[in-house]
């Protein structure tokens, strides 16, 4: 893992000609072991398999020798970002044939270095395995599973192919190809003009287009231009920034270099949120190592350019992904959005004129000017072009981190990558947007994902988090859940946001709780629209999508609440109770486990619940071997299948 | 028109806890009990406070960041070392107070030895992260964000997504993430991560 030469490349010409060098190097490389070190496999134990990785072809070395292999030169380790199947963690590749092991223990080290790297052998336990209603069977090649063959990464591109502590790496992997590209051939006009073809659009949620805002920055007459790239990714459900943060630092950074050429910008801050301490510390890492080769800081390869990134932390507050209140948590100062009169192209951080964009936005810059602004807008469907990355999660049997063109269907991303819903449960609906956003029902599958399809349809593409619900998922626990989110996340400055928040909340509680009446939906709908025209920053005015949404596409789910006092999926505790059936054999397990000793029963009797005492935790569910609790709502099991509504 | 440079700290977030004071803790890991961090700053802290304040300009936009690097040694802000800031930033109280209260990352309330997280993010609360707060509530007897468990080892935490949605639903303590959580291994997990 070497970080580069020492020395400060002196110009374009140095920097690629080490490009060059590596890359030569790299061709001599027989096999390159990645093991993926994202947030899911890291949780699974990736860094014990890479240390057993290191003592096996320590111990293996004689063997490896003898068979050509050496490490260094024909043979390379390294831990990469995320390889987006995270359900299949932990996840080793073997590069350049493709080789994708899945669910790797730190024994299966032994034996990938053993019989795959020493005799060109599979290990078959650990392939992937298809699904059987796409005919099961093993893969070898992650190019043919159909997760991978159906995407097209570039924001993505070297997440799970570089490692993000390299220099180097990055470098082989066509790193600063772009940016030299700016910097040496085109002039900062030409630079916007290209992002401008390219037809980007913000990926951080709003979806304004990329090129107008650097245009109109330049048409700004001030000397000092901010620069800032959004890293704070609240919106649960999605991941897409953490992985290229960790995964690709120096993507995000080059993006940043070519914006700064394009706008004259000298300074940057790159704001990351709190929960993302790998993120922050990869980052950091890039930016020092930029600052060593010369990349960062003045004369940037000799060609006059100054730039410098620093990085500012967020302190775990959702709203200070907005882009006014993330100016002010800059400045040190409560993160408060303010209303825009005043654009932050113009007025900005330090009252100055900043530009500021996304990670994701930032990542596909480089793509562009590298590849050219007409490949880019080739890709994607009317107003929106390119690709998308999306984090795909929820109940669906393939979780993890997708790209696609613009304009997949909804039913090709959850069925075809994604795999369908676990247990091939039906599917009930999409959550796309994050907090802001909304849910779509099973019939709205067929629609293209794009910014504006999603929006006429009542969702949004927001950030790129995909939430799939099956028909155990409760929409106005959903809506409920969104809202609860949104009070904590509100920064209190407007009454609409701040008041009918906590109002819209109490009223979905009431509902939840079995005490909805008549005229309850319609009170909720009223102060829905106060909220959407009255509050002053996005996430006010976005606030109530979730709640309108699920009303307009879930409202029988709504009024069986209200009418029946019944929670069709099971899931309201008010309204469920729990059941033992006749599966029941007696063991005793929830018995032991019950919190509050409402299970009654002996030793192989049937056990019984007692309904007064049940606090509806779950526990005994959870804990049953035999499938023998059931859940009950308005009279009627609604936990199986023949039961469901 | 002045450019605010604040001096680039080395962020390390891994190492973080290994530079927590010593006082507290035989193991490495161990952050100060609750009982010693409840009798507030004492003078080695205020110490340490002055250190963390050291490494930054004594200006606004330093706040956050010397807020968040006290939290980080401490576990909670102690009110003397806010008003230390206060006063060495040269910033009404109010104004630290407000920072302070505003972000969820900085607590004003000590914390037990150890903080269990509940993910609450979208994947988590479908997959049913809700039922593991309520039985966490109940089993460490402590609120979210208020209180210590009665043996002094835990506080309780909801996080808004820690980003590993395929193992939802996901509860982190400290350092160790828990897949695929249910109330029936709560008890074990609490089992596993006391302190010793």
């Amino acid at each position: 893992m070497s970080k580069g030469n020492g020395r400060p490349f002196r110009d374009a010409n140095a920097l690629l000609a080490r490009a060059d060098r590596i890359r030569a190097q790299r061709a001599k490389l027989k096999h390159e072991i990645r093991i993926c070190a994202g947030p899911g496999c890291l949780a699974l134990g990736a860094r014990a398999i890479h240390e057993e990785f290191l003592t096996q072809i320590s111990e293996h070395k004689a063997e490896l020798k003898q068979a050509g292999l050496a490490l260094n030169t024909t043979l390379a380790e390294k831990c990469t970002g995320c390889h987006g199947m995270c359900e299949a963690g932990p996840i080793v590749t073997l590069e350049p044939e493709g080789t994708f092991y899945t669910g790797v223990k730190p024994r299966d080290a032994k034996k990938i270095v053993e019989r795959t790297l020493l005799k060109g052998e599979l290990v078959d336990k650990r392939l992937y395995e298809l699904g059987h209603q796409r005919g099961g069977g093993k893969v070898e090649k992650y190019a043919d599973i159909p997760f991978y063959s159906l995407q097209v990464r570039v924001a993505l591109r070297n997440v799970g192919v570089v490692d993000p502590t390299s220099l180097d790496d990055f470098l082989a992997a066509g790193g600063f190809r772009g940016f030299v590209r700016a910097l040496s051939e085109m002039t900062p006009d030409e630079v916007v003009t290209a992002v401008e073809d390219s037809g980007l659009r913000g990926r951080g949620g709003a979806g304004f287009p990329s090129g107008r805002k650097w245009r109109s920055a330049l048409r700004v007459k001030e000397d000092r231009v901010w620069l800032i790239c959004n890293g704070d990714e609240g919106d649960p459900g999605a991941f897409m920034d953490r992985a290229i943060m960790e995964g690709d630092p120096y993507s995000v950074l080059e993006g940043m270099m070519i914006a700064a050429y394009a706008l004259g910008a000298t300074d940057a801050w790159l704001y990351v949120r709190h929960e993302y301490p790998l993120a922050v510390k990869h980052l950091q890492m890039a930016i020092d190592t930029l600052e060593n080769a010369g990349l960062l800081g003045d004369d940037i390869l000799g060609a006059g350019m100054s730039l410098r990134i620093r990085i500012s932390r967020g302190g775990g507050a959702f709203v200070c992904g907005e882009s006014s209140a993330l100016m002010r948590s800059i400045e040190g100062r409560v993160g408060e959005p303010r209303a825009k009169y005043v654009r932050s192209v113009e007025k900005g951080l330090y009252d100055q004129p900043t530009v500021l964009n996304n990670v994701e936005s930032f990542t596909c810059v480089p793509a562009i000017i590298d590849r050219g602004a007409e490949w880019f807008a080739s890709m994607g469907r009317d107003k929106s072009r390119g690709t998308k990355a999306f984090s795909l999660v929820g109940k669906v049997k393939h979780t993890g981190l997708i790209e696609v063109p613009m304009g997949r269907t909804l039913r090709e991303i959850i069925y075809d990558i994604g795999g369908g819903i676990i247990d091939d449960r039906p599917f009930k609906a999409v959550q796309t947007g994050g907090p802001s956003g909304g849910c779509l029902p099973a019939d709205k599958l067929d629609l293209p994902v794009d910014f504006d399809t999603l929006t006429r349809a009542g969702a949004m593409m927001g950030s790129g988090g995909m939430i799939v619900m099956d028909d155990h998922t409760c929409m106005v626990d959903v809506a409920k859940y969104f809202i609860h989110f949104l009070i904590g996340e509100s920064c209190g400055k407007c009454v609409p946001c701040r008041e009918g928040l906590r109002q819209v909340h109490d009223m979905l509680e009431k509902i939840t709780s079995g005490r909805g009446e008549d005229g309850d939906l319609e009170k909720i709908e009223r102060l829905c629209h106060t909220m959407e025209v009255g509050s002053l920053c996005a996430l006010g005015k976005s606030a109530p999508y979730p709640v309108t949404s699920t009303i307009r596409y879930f409202r029988a789910e709504y009024e069986a609440h209200i009418r029946d006092k019944m929670c069709p999926a099971g899931v309201c505790p008010d309204l469920i109770m729990y059941e033992i059936n006749k599966e029941c054999t007696g063991c005793l397990i929830c018995k032991d486990h019950c919190p509050t000793e409402a299970i009654s029963g002996e030793k192989k009797k049937l056990h019984v619940i007692d309904e007064d005492a049940c606090i509806s935790c779950g526990i005994c569910m959870s804990v049953c071997k035999f499938d023998a609790v059931d859940i009950k709502s308005g009279g009627v099991i609604v936990s199986r299948d023949e039961a469901v509504v | 028109m002045s450019p605010r440079r604040a001096k680039r700290t080395d962020v390390d977030i891994e190492n973080t806890r290994a530079l927590e004071p010593k006082a507290g803790g035989t193991g490495a890991k161990a952050p100060p009990s609750p009982g010693k961090t409840k009798a507030g700053a004492d003078g080695n802290e205020l110490k340490a406070v002055d250190e963390v304040l050291s490494h930054y300009p004594a200006e606004e936009p330093s706040l956050i960041m010397v807020l968040q690097e006290i939290n980080d040694r401490f576990n909670w802000l102690p009110p003397e070392a806010m008003n230390r800031v206060a006063g060495a930033l040269d910033l009404p109280l109010a104004k630290v107070l407000g920072v302070a209260t505003f972000y969820k990352a900085l607590s004003l309330e000590p914390k037990g030895e150890r903080t269990v997280k509940v993910c609450l993010g979208t994947a988590c609360h479908v997959r049913g992260a809700g039922m593991l707060v309520d039985e966490l509530k109940r089993s460490l007897e402590v609120e979210v964000g208020r209180g210590i468990s009665p043996d002094g080892a835990y506080s309780l935490e909801t996080v808004n997504c820690v980003g590993a949605c395929a193992m939802a639903p996901v509860v982190v303590v400290e350092d160790n993430y828990y897949a695929h959580m249910e109330p029936g291994n709560i008890a074990k997990m609490l089992k596993k991560e006391r302190p010793k």
